[in-house]
């Protein structure tokens, strides 16, 4: 299971990679220079911020109590970044074409869903009886859990094997399904509470 | 992922999951489905908080306990209910006393 220590963890590494691509990039197409250029200094731009807040006392506190999730969800990013420059230049000697590219950074950004699905259950943080019973908090998260999960899975396999002129309306589809049924579910609770 | 195992593995463990599939339940309440002695059922509840499988919060005097699955862990709950798998082959020192 890939969980915030271990992304934590990588985020030089992810860190120096971007920025090596987003370099590559800038060399190898001139004419992405702006997007290249953007692209490279994304993640040291939002370290060195997160460094800047940390001076002062409240960014202090709160960037302490959210430092672990904080770094893997950036390290996260960076990793889809580095992602999209990889297969950018991987298209520049023919390795993959757009189309592969695309179904390639698809297919992740679906297993990503999965990922985030699967942990999202894990995490209850409803302390407030008034609120939201800890109940129904459960009932929700585990359907909107399992639901990312299948609409993830679904969505990956979509764009890994569907002929890539329908694959991605019928991703958009069954995603945008998984949300509805999230959203439809939600408002059953609320009604029936 | 091994303490996932080992606490899934009992079918006490499995039971006392599936009972808090319908909500948070008192440490007490959950005790009362089984016929098991209170140190059992303690021990019983360590190994699945060990697991990181239930949370506990005090609610007064009471414990309360609540699931906390994956999805992944879910399905594993009801892959090894549904095929009535046991996985723990030596009987561990709870067991024994939940036999007795």
């Amino acid at each position: 299971m890939l969980n915030n220590k271990i992304l934590s963890s990588l985020a030089p590494a992810v860190t120096f990679t971007v920025l090596a691509l987003g370099v590559w990039m800038w060399l190898l197409k001139p004419e992405l220079a702006f997007l290249s250029v953007i692209s490279a200094g994304f993640l040291p731009a939002v370290w060195l911020g997160m460094a800047a807040i940390k001076r002062t006392k409240a960014g202090a506190n709160f960037i302490r109590k959210a430092a672990q999730e904080l770094r893997s969800g950036i390290t996260a990013a960076g990793f889809l970044l580095g992602l999209a420059l990889a297969l950018t230049i991987a298209q520049v000697f023919d390795v993959t074409d757009a189309s592969m590219s695309d179904r390639i950074n698809s297919a992740i950004i679906g297993l990503i869903m999965v990922i985030i699905g699967n942990s999202l259950p894990k995490t209850l943080e409803s302390t407030d009886q008034q609120k939201c019973t800890y109940s129904t908090e459960q009932k929700l998260k585990r359907f909107a859990g399992w639901t990312f999960v299948i609409a993830g899975l679904g969505y990956s396999l979509i764009w890994m094997f569907a002929p890539i002129a329908i694959a991605g309306e019928l991703a958009m589809y069954v995603m945008g399904l998984g949300v509805a049924l999230i959203a439809m579910k939600f408002v059953w609770i609320r009604i029936s509470k | 992922m091994n303490k996932v195992f080992k606490a899934i593995s009992d079918p006490t463990r499995r039971a006392v999951l599936q009972l808090l599939h319908n909500g948070p339940q008192s440490a007490g309440d959950l005790s009362s489905h089984f016929s098991v002695s209170k140190p059992t059922m303690s021990a019983h509840f360590l190994i699945l908080r060990e697991a990181n499988l239930v949370e506990t919060h005090k609610q007064g005097k009471q414990v309360i306990y609540r699931l906390k699955l994956s999805v992944l862990e879910d399905a594993l709950l009801g892959f090894t209910g549904a095929v009535g798998l046991n996985l723990n082959s030596t009987p561990s020192k709870e067991k024994n006393n939940a036999e007795q």
